[in-house]
């Protein structure tokens, strides 16, 4: 309830500063609806962003009930991704089920490792876990990078990508797209049901209890027999595995290939996605919804408006989640509400 | 959160009044041309700078008028061609092979909208890709740069790696080697991810080290990324080479000459062809035969570059363009075998 609150005060005061560059406020919230309802497509491509965005989100929101940073997600989508997309490439000959399954397989290992990598040297050697991941994120990018380039370059085409799958490996195989003819497709379905599913694992589960204990306070935690360095390593190849499922959507779901690039830091917003939401999975979704509603609808805003650049809409951007994340962290109560959060 | 959308729901007339009178403006305008920039964006001194140029000549002098958005993202793409293409524009503009995706989609969906994709290719009957020689233009700036260093040891600093960097590097190199075969080209690449086109800290350090290693002259093809080249120079009283834009001018004396590839005048043309009402679909070639590649010359180095140079550069264009020279072209090197 916060969060809207903050999110009407953040709007409120990026329409003052449009309407002193003499834009109509009326006109921009016009444009900030119809960036998500005007049209299918629209639509479409904010729940497309979404979903990456609650994948990326849930994977560091389970680091940080392990009271782990995961500032990784970029390295393990990108491996997720790359075992996805060269999986048809590798046994091009597989037929339904076992190509998808082989594509899910190796995708999620890859993303997976790139996850227990970082898990490993924290639980064994205490190598913070921030900086091997971000150190990681270069490695992924530069690995992918070799796959792209050199050994899967799509040569039809002059962008970097790899060569596209073939029908067998595609989630589209299984399910029609939700909105013919636009990126969304089924793995929309996938992260809501994620969300649920995190929320009963980490507050309805034996691990999940441990989980967050480790998170509280490990030395306690220890000392009542919690297997905190496995916790740790467990919490961070499911982070990994999470944060690969973003290559479902991008890769299996949408376009067959892995492009260079396609990833706008999706790995990063999702700290912010996280953070946001406390690492509650409910409030994942919600947060996810509106980073990539901001995303699209400052595109737009540059698109219909002369005087709103890019640069501008990111202040807009900026401007609306510092007031969300000041009005849920900042301690008040609102009346009439009772709950303690 | 439903309150709010409702209140924007009651506000809908407004907008609809709003969009119809912008419409009518609009209909009553010139011919109206949308420009969709790379991410790069329009103060990259470079390729995107280029062609936002070309829009800006074309308006003073043709008075066209346009719209241009830079992308955010590859996904952001498609988006944005799909709402140039719901409005009303004569032609839309994409620079950058990266568009080539979002255009064949979108293309396809609007078939009596008419595209102009720059340096990419879309087989469409309502698009025209304009591609440039790239690897020509290396091979003269490396020939030239093979003809001015003292040293045999020359640089190259590539923005990302991927193939369009390379086949400005394949080109820069066998037009050393064509000059003085005993060079050696240092070759760095800023990076493996987006930032390394806007990154200019990184390539300062990597042309400060190939300067450092006793290369004289480095050929920065690096986006945005180039200005940190030319502070290098200046630091350092060695020469570079800029790419895309004429770059001369950004550190006179320390610039020894720019690659240009002339995206602004393949944009002028454009605008002029569509307010003429004349499209070709089709693809459209620009080498150093119609001066779509060349090397600059301006008042900013014409010091560094002597008139004996000049006739040999003049020399390799000429058998450049009759064939004699065949300068090699990565995307069309034997293909590895895919597995």
């Amino acid at each position: 309830m916060k969060g809207l609150l903050g999110f009407i005060f953040g709007l409120g005061l990026s329409l003052i500063l449009v309407s002193v560059l003499g834009e109509n406020p009326i006109h921009i919230l016009q444009i900030f609806y119809n960036s998500v309802f005007a049209t299918q497509y629209d639509l479409a491509t904010t729940l497309f962003t979404m979903t990456s965005l609650i994948f990326t989100g849930l994977s560091v929101a389970v680091a940080f009930h392990a009271g782990l940073f995961n500032i990784g997600a970029e390295g393990q989508l990108l491996m997720g991704s790359l075992g996805m997309a060269i999986s048809g490439l590798l046994l091009p000959n597989l037929i339904l089920p076992y190509s998808f399954l082989w594509a899910l397989v190796l995708g999620l290992c890859l993303g997976g490792f790139w996850g227990f990598i970082p898990g490993y040297l924290k639980s064994r050697w205490g190598g913070h876990e921030v900086i091997v991941t971000m150190m990681l994120n270069f490695i992924a990018a530069g690995i992918v990078n070799y796959f792209v380039i050199d050994v899967f370059q799509n040569r039809e085409v002059q962008t970097p990508e790899t060569i596209p799958l073939t029908k067998e490996f595609l989630l589209s195989s299984f399910t029609h797209g939700i909105f013919p003819r636009t990126p969304v497709n089924a793995s929309f379905l996938f992260a809501v049901l994620f969300c649920f599913l995190f929320y009963v694992l980490i507050y309805h589960t034996r691990w999940g209890f441990q989980l967050r204990s480790v998170g509280k306070n490990p030395e306690a935690s220890k000392f009542y027999g919690v297997p905190y360095q496995k916790i740790q390593i467990q919490a961070f190849v499911l982070a990994g595995f999470l944060a690969a499922f973003v290559g479902v959507n991008e890769v299996l779901g949408f376009s067959g290939r892995l492009r260079l690039g396609f990833s706008s830091d999706l790995g990063f917003l999702g700290v912010a996605v996280a953070m946001m939401a406390s690492g509650h999975p409910i409030g994942i979704l919600a947060s996810s919804f509106l980073f990539a509603f901001l995303l699209k609808g400052s595109l737009d805003l540059d698109l219909e408006t002369q005087t709103i650049t890019k640069d501008f809409a990111r202040v807009i951007q900026a401007l609306v989640l510092l007031s969300v994340i000041g009005f849920t962290q900042f301690p008040f109560k609102l009346p009439g509400f009772k709950s303690g959060k | 959160m439903r309150q709010l959308i409702l209140f924007l729901k009651k506000l809908k007339p407004f907008s609809v009044l709003i969009g119809l009178v912008m419409a009518i403006s609009a209909s009553l305008a010139s011919t109206n041309i949308g420009l969709i920039l790379d991410k790069g964006g329009k103060d990259d001194k470079s390729f995107n700078s280029n062609a936002f140029q070309g829009i800006s000549k074309a308006q003073k002098e043709l008075g066209i008028s346009f719209k241009f958005v830079e992308a955010t993202d590859l996904n952001s793409l498609e988006n944005l061609h799909r709402s140039f293409a719901k409005k009303d524009f004569d032609l839309i503009i994409g620079i950058g092979f990266v568009q080539a995706d979002a255009i064949k989609k979108v293309a396809a969906d609007f078939p009596q909208k008419k595209w102009i994709l720059v340096d990419g290719e879309v087989n469409l009957p309502n698009v025209r890709s304009l591609v440039f020689e790239d690897h020509e233009g290396s091979f003269l700036v490396g020939a030239l740069a093979a003809m001015k260093s003292k040293s045999t040891i020359i640089g190259f600093i590539g923005a990302m790696d991927v193939p369009l960097i390379r086949r400005f590097h394949m080109g820069f190199e066998a037009g050393v080697k064509n000059v003085n075969p005993k060079a050696k080209v240092l070759v760095n690449f800023l990076g493996v991810t987006q930032e390394s086109w806007n990154n200019p800290p990184k390539a300062k350090e990597q042309a400060l080290s190939q300067y450092n290693v006793g290369a004289e002259i480095i050929f920065a093809a690096a986006g945005a990324s180039g200005t940190g080249v030319f502070d290098a120079a200046e630091e350092k009283k060695k020469l570079a080479i800029g790419v895309d834009s004429n770059q001369n001018y950004l550190k006179p004396g320390f610039i020894l000459t720019s690659m240009l590839k002339r995206v602004d005048v393949a944009v002028f043309e454009a605008a002029r062809e569509a307010k003429n009402g004349h499209f070709v679909p089709g693809l459209g070639r620009f080498g150093l035969k119609d001066h779509g590649i060349d090397y600059s010359m301006d008042q900013f180095n014409e010091k560094l570059v002597s008139t004996e140079y000049r006739k040999r550069l003049e020399e390799l264009k000429q058998k450049i363009i009759r064939g004699e020279i065949v300068v090699p072209d990565y995307y069309k090197i034997p293909k590895k075998k895919n597995i």
